[in-house]
């Protein structure tokens, strides 16, 4: 077990690895000019100041070069500097993790909460009305841009409750209220896929354990339903769930960039977002590397769950 | 007999089918121009109508009509859909194939390259693609296809390895079969409907992508109509005053992908019983 987790550790971190050198690669074919951006265009910069910026941003060095002082600054913990602000791209980075980690936690546990009783409920009652609501739910879920949600929701809000989401960001433990009234709303938008997917997941997964011959025999043994259901059914029930829900983290973190964007949050999707509209190479790679490592994180949980939930499944 | 079974399936279906039929047809069935700016009878600019008999979705702030940007967007919703679907299935299955039937280190190479691809989210992807090759109909189609690709080849190198288990396989390696035609006449059959059935539904995910992008700015460059770049647009900042704006739009891109979703289930209901079989 353990070697298995170390084994899956180091391929972690050879995939983080990888997707640090492929965006840096990714990033560097640019046709735009990202100097010619930050100088004054009215200025109109003479080629030996255009030189002596890039010469600044160390951007007129070989390829292999600019990579390996920049990995050898990550060893330190440096991420380099923003082209376009200066300032170290950590510090950048680390005003705004704490909003988006906390944005990606809430979305699950909303999208969670809402869509896995949601799911027994509609397996449990297979073809009533219950069953159809949670169907439809999921299905609108699945298929309403979540940007046209977040884009209405944020509209409706400002014209019905004249309500505009507040600035300053709280982490829960400090100032609970006001960091749920930020963060709610754009948690259960970004969290809608992920809650619909879940729930379909749920219920067909349920639907197909129920019919399995361990179920029938507690049933014949004359267990409550409560608890063929609980104890016996659902445990099962849950581990396509869980590797659903590891799929589907990825595009929930994707959707932190535009709901950040529409709702004016300062987080790590919104920095993306506006690192890619100003060619800020520097910012764009911290910010995709900080993505991916939450990634390969996740997936290392999602394999390491498995083991709990289902005792039959052992590591080499 | 898919009326019978699956209603759901085939009311999808024909929405596909008219959604094809407007594409196609856009320069027919759109009332008017979608680039023209009304005029009226002063020769000034028809702007921000509510819908009406002569504007039946409205106008938008520079006198356009809405409702045929919103037919011709469809066309670039197709093309983004389908053109980038064909390709990252395309890629995805021909790597599947030969990640999961060679196995060894080709495959460990490849899958390392699919982990990378897929320790970041589609739309990250693409908006770092993006970036670099800059905005054009062809560049997004390509960054779509590249987000499909490593979950399509998941899922065929998963099928891939199953079939390998059947002793058909063997069967055919004892006859003499070269691996070629094995690939293609025993294990190429039995990908398909996964395949299918997750095509179907990245349809619908490459058009949010797609209207996702043009929302941002990134997408189809104007003044070509996109569903996405209308919402963005005109839509958003016009959402108290001129609420059709968005309304419609989003209905297009939220209508469609429904459809494609719940034909993407009713396919997958249709072939995995039959698959169960076998």
């Amino acid at each position: 077990m353990r070697s298995y987790i170390a084994r899956r550790i180091v391929q972690g971190l050879l995939v983080l690895w990888l997707v640090s050198f492929a965006v840096f690669s990714l990033v560097r074919i640019l046709p735009g000019d990202t100097v010619l951006m930050q100088l004054d265009a009215a200025a109109a910069p003479t080629p030996e100041q255009l030189e002596r910026a890039r010469q600044e941003l160390g951007l007129d060095r070989p390829f292999l070069e600019q990579y390996r002082a920049w990995l050898a600054g990550v060893a330190h913990g440096d991420l380099g500097h923003s082209l376009v602000t200066r300032r170290p791209v950590t510090q950048e980075l680390g005003k705004r993790i704490s909003l988006t980690s906390h944005l990606a936690v809430m979305s699950m546990i909303v999208a969670l909460v809402i869509a896995l009783p949601v799911g027994v409920l509609s397996a449990v009652r297979q073809d009533t009305p219950a069953d159809y609501a949670g169907r439809l739910g999921a299905i609108l879920g699945l298929s309403l841009p979540d940007f046209w949600l977040a884009t209405v929701t944020i509209t409706l809000l400002a014209i019905w409750f004249h309500w505009i989401p507040p600035i300053g960001f709280a982490p829960i433990w400090q100032d609970p209220a006001r960091n749920l009234s930020q963060l709610l709303i754009p948690a259960l938008i970004i969290g809608a896929r992920l809650a619909a997917v879940s729930m379909r997941m749920t219920r067909s997964s349920l639907l197909e354990v129920l019919r399995q011959d361990y179920v029938v025999t507690a049933r014949a043994k004359g267990a409550r339903e409560r608890t063929v259901i609980i104890r016996h059914a659902l445990k099962n029930a849950f581990i396509p769930v869980v590797t659903i829900i590891g799929q589907q983290f990825s595009v929930l973190l994707g959707g932190t960039v535009i709901v950040e964007f529409i709702f004016l949050q300062p987080g790590v999707g919104s920095l993306l977002l506006d690192a890619v509209l100003l060619r800020d190479y520097t910012v764009i790679q911290g910010a995709v590397l900080f993505f991916a490592a939450v990634i390969v994180a996740m997936n290392l949980l999602v394999d390491l769950s498995y083991s709990w939930l289902d005792p039959r499944i052992r590591y080499r | 007999m898919l009326v019978q079974r699956k209603p759901v399936g085939a009311v999808s279906a024909a929405i596909v089918c008219a959604l094809i039929v407007v594409a196609v047809f856009a320069p027919l069935l759109a009332p008017r121009d979608p680039y023209a700016f009304n005029l009226d009878e002063r020769g000034l600019p028809v702007r921000m109508q509510p819908p009406s008999s002569s504007f039946l979705l409205g106008t938008d702030p520079l006198g356009r009509d809405v409702l045929s940007r919103i037919v011709y967007g469809a066309r670039v919703s197709l093309i983004v859909g389908f053109a980038s679907v064909m390709i990252g299935t395309l890629l995805g299955t021909a790597l599947g194939l030969v990640s999961g039937y060679w196995e060894g280190r080709l495959d460990q190479v490849i899958q390392r390259g699919v982990d990378t691809a897929m320790a970041i989210p589609g739309i990250v992807l693409a908006l770092a693609v993006i970036s670099v090759l800059g905005q054009s109909l062809t560049n997004i189609v390509l960054v779509i296809g590249l987000v499909i690709a490593p979950g399509a080849s998941r899922v065929v190198r998963g099928t891939v390895l199953a079939v390998k288990q059947q002793t058909f396989i063997d069967a055919a390696h004892a006859s003499g079969a070269s691996a070629g035609r094995i690939v293609l006449r025993h294990v190429l059959p039995n990908v398909f409907a996964p395949i299918l059935v997750i095509g179907t539904v990245w349809l619908g995910n490459a058009i949010v992508i797609e209207a996702a992008l043009s929302f941002l700015g990134l997408g189809t460059p104007p003044p070509t109509p996109t569903w996405g770049g209308m919402l963005s647009g005109e839509g958003r900042r016009n959402l108290e005053t001129a609420p059709y704006l968005a309304v419609f739009p989003g209905l297009a891109i939220s209508i469609v992908v429904l459809a494609f979703n719940m034909l993407g289930d009713a396919l997958r209901d249709l072939l995995d019983p039959r698959l169960r079989n076998r």
